[in-house]
């Protein structure tokens, strides 16, 4: 039973980076109807710059973090603006290929301007792990599922309880609708893309001790929180965080129980059946179509 | 004049071209093998493009689907020892069953769900790759031979021939068939399922059809893959190669013939291009900078894709013509 515990807090802990960056997908889904597939590649970039922070100006990480995280939303909120709403007569597939053409600019960019080598990355805190009935729980654990836990309940309350919530909401709904109402529907978006990408650099600097700084450190946290996306159901914001924690506790327990090498397909069979059973996620609602 | 406007002599000018390299002496073999890896991506693209371009569905699995005829068709022609026809013939089969099932799972999803589906299904078979060393050689890999046809050994020009005559003739096949009253049914599909099913188009039998063909062809891009490069290992039929396929389709032009072809020689004649400059190649990350750059210059002022080039100027140069005419007058 130990053990099961055990596990079950590792995959809350991975869940909760999964969560963030599941979060960002949703945001800039329901706002700007696009698929963000350059979000973890974006995580990366933003992470190698908050080593460069913390490794050549010798800031602490207390203060790289967040500045890292305010240079993320500057990023995020540049792409919108020039990338994703600079010319009108684009359709959103050139949009989600844009995404892509961001992937390859920003792996390019990595190595060109941190080097190729891998970075260490140190915990936020290291002291030794503490025993919880026999379940060993590291303080750094704690705190990536605390931070996670605070800044979804700030999201949720924003979302639900503020007027901004409500524009984002209505944006989400119906992008022209909202801007006959008088929501401006583009700062919405920006103020999403700027969000999102801050999500993302979290998420990757939480990933970070643990894989090192590298070009391809985000892609399986991306490919993950994608798939949470999906399986939550992504026509609501609370649906794909709650699969995240599903999705990495899961593998972690198919992990122990059943096998460490086949964990991850098994559980990708087991959504695929899921979403073949019920096709708009575990949320979702259906959306119906007008000819 | 009208021997250019036809499309089967425009789809064998393709080809000639193609051949290029391999008829005019003294082409480093880098060339072809550059040329090759255009043409068979080309083909997978194709595929793609019948059915994200003419049916509106969406999969990010066909790169393992490539991959598991490249496996499937080394595996036949090196430890069972079957005829290279028999083996590719089976390595085609077998990817066009699973989207026959793909299909039949897309009749239920749509859009994101579909992508996440197809997505799932490639990481599974991915994951299948790696494990099953007995198959595929696990990490390092499986090899294959050039194919051996009729007891004659073809040699890497011929294989790349070979490739590229079965491009031209696919490129014909797909002309055809989206001409036909299949294809335009699938067209209406892709533009509302429900107007479609209304007007008694039979959706369930085009959604298997679209993936059916695309994947038969990713098979056939697997194949010319692993009896051109003669090695295959799992590193490459990963979801950034079905990404990289539509990126190929929407940049080319979506719904055309030409445009994967386009695409493809674009997405990898680019990347080499850069690497071949004198400053900008020898800095790690630069080339990939650039290409991503001209990617989105390509996709924010030609959303439509580059096929549209030749037209565009040549109605520019109409407008002028007749804005002259004018002046005269």
């Amino acid at each position: 039973m130990v053990e099961f515990f055990q596990q079950v807090v590792g995959g809350i802990e991975t869940g909760s980076m999964y969560a963030l960056a599941a979060m960002g997908l949703v945001l800039i889904f329901q706002t700007a109807k696009i698929i963000n597939f350059s979000q973890g590649t974006l995580g990366m970039f933003m992470a190698y710059v908050c080593t460069g922070l913390i490794l050549d100006l010798g800031l602490p990480m207390w203060i790289a973090v967040p500045v890292s995280m305010i240079l993320a939303m500057v990023l995020g909120a540049l792409i919108d603006r020039f990338l994703m709403n600079g010319k009108r007569n684009i359709t959103n597939l050139n949009r989600e290929m844009i995404t892509l053409a961001i992937i390859m600019i920003f792996q390019g960019l990595a190595p060109m301007l941190f080097g190729a080598n891998e970075t260490p990355f140190s915990k936020f805190i290291n002291t030794s792990a503490l025993d919880v009935g026999g379940v060993k729980i590291l303080p750094n654990s704690i705190l990536i599922i605390g931070i996670t836990c605070v800044i979804m309940a700030v999201l949720f309350f924003v979302l639900e309880k503020t007027t901004l919530g409500v524009a984002v909401r209505a944006t989400a709904s119906n992008p022209q609708v909202a801007r006959l109402q008088g929501i401006p529907v583009k700062k919405v978006t920006i103020g999403a893309w700027a969000v999102a990408t801050a999500l993302g650099c979290l998420a990757a600097v939480m990933v970070a001790p643990l894989k090192n700084v590298t070009v391809s450190m985000m892609e399986s946290i991306h490919l993950n929180s994608f798939i949470a996306s999906v399986l939550g159901g992504f026509s609501t914001f609370y649906g794909p965080v709650v699969a995240s924690f599903i999705i990495g506790i899961a593998n972690n327990l198919l992990g122990y129980y059943v096998s460490t090498k086949w964990s991850l397909p098994l559980l990708y069979a087991l959504i695929l059946l899921f979403i073949v059973l019920r096709p708009n996620g575990l949320f979702g609602k259906k959306i119906v179509k007008k000819v | 004049m009208r021997l250019i406007r036809n499309k089967y002599f425009q789809y064998l000018l393709v080809g000639v071209v193609f051949l290029l390299p391999v008829i005019i002496r003294g082409v480093p073999t880098a060339t072809v093998t550059l040329a090759a890896s255009m043409v068979y991506t080309a083909i997978a693209a194709l595929g793609i493009n019948v059915l994200l371009g003419y049916s509106g569905q969406i999969s990010l699995g066909h790169a393992a689907f490539m991959g598991l005829s490249a496996y499937l068709s080394a595996y036949l022609t090196k430890q069972m020892d079957l005829p290279f026809l028999l083996s590719v013939l089976i390595a085609v089969l077998v990817p066009m069953l699973i989207g026959l099932i793909l299909g039949a799972i897309a009749v239920r999803l749509e859009g994101f769900y579909l992508a996440i589906a197809t997505l799932g299904f490639g990481e599974i078979l991915r994951q299948l790759f790696i494990e099953m060393d007995w198959f595929t050689g696990g990490f390092s890999g499986a090899s294959a031979t050039y194919p051996k046809v009729f007891g004659h050994t073809m040699s890497k020009n011929e294989m790349y021939i070979f490739m590229v005559c079965l491009l031209v003739v696919l490129m014909m096949l797909v002309y055809n068939f989206v001409h036909s009253s299949s294809g335009r049914a699938m067209i209406a599909m892709k533009s509302s399922k429900t107007a479609a099913m209304a007007m008694g188009v039979n959706v369930f039998k085009y959604k298997l059809t679209s993936f059916a063909i695309s994947s038969v062809f990713a098979g056939l891009a697997g194949v010319c893959y692993v009896h051109f490069f003669r090695h295959v290992d799992p590193s490459v039929w990963t979801a950034a190669l079905s990404l990289n396929l539509i990126a190929i389709v929407v940049i080319g032009g979506l719904g055309t013939v030409g445009g994967a072809v386009v695409g493809a020689v674009v997405m990898h004649g680019l990347p080499e291009l850069m690497k071949g400059l004198p400053v900008v190649g020898e800095i790690p990350g630069v080339p990939l900078l650039i290409v991503g750059i001209l990617m989105i210059v390509m996709l924010i002022f030609y959303p439509r894709g580059l096929i549209y080039i030749p037209r565009d100027i040549k109605n520019f140069f109409q407008k002028r013509a007749s804005r002259a005419k004018k002046g005269e007058a």
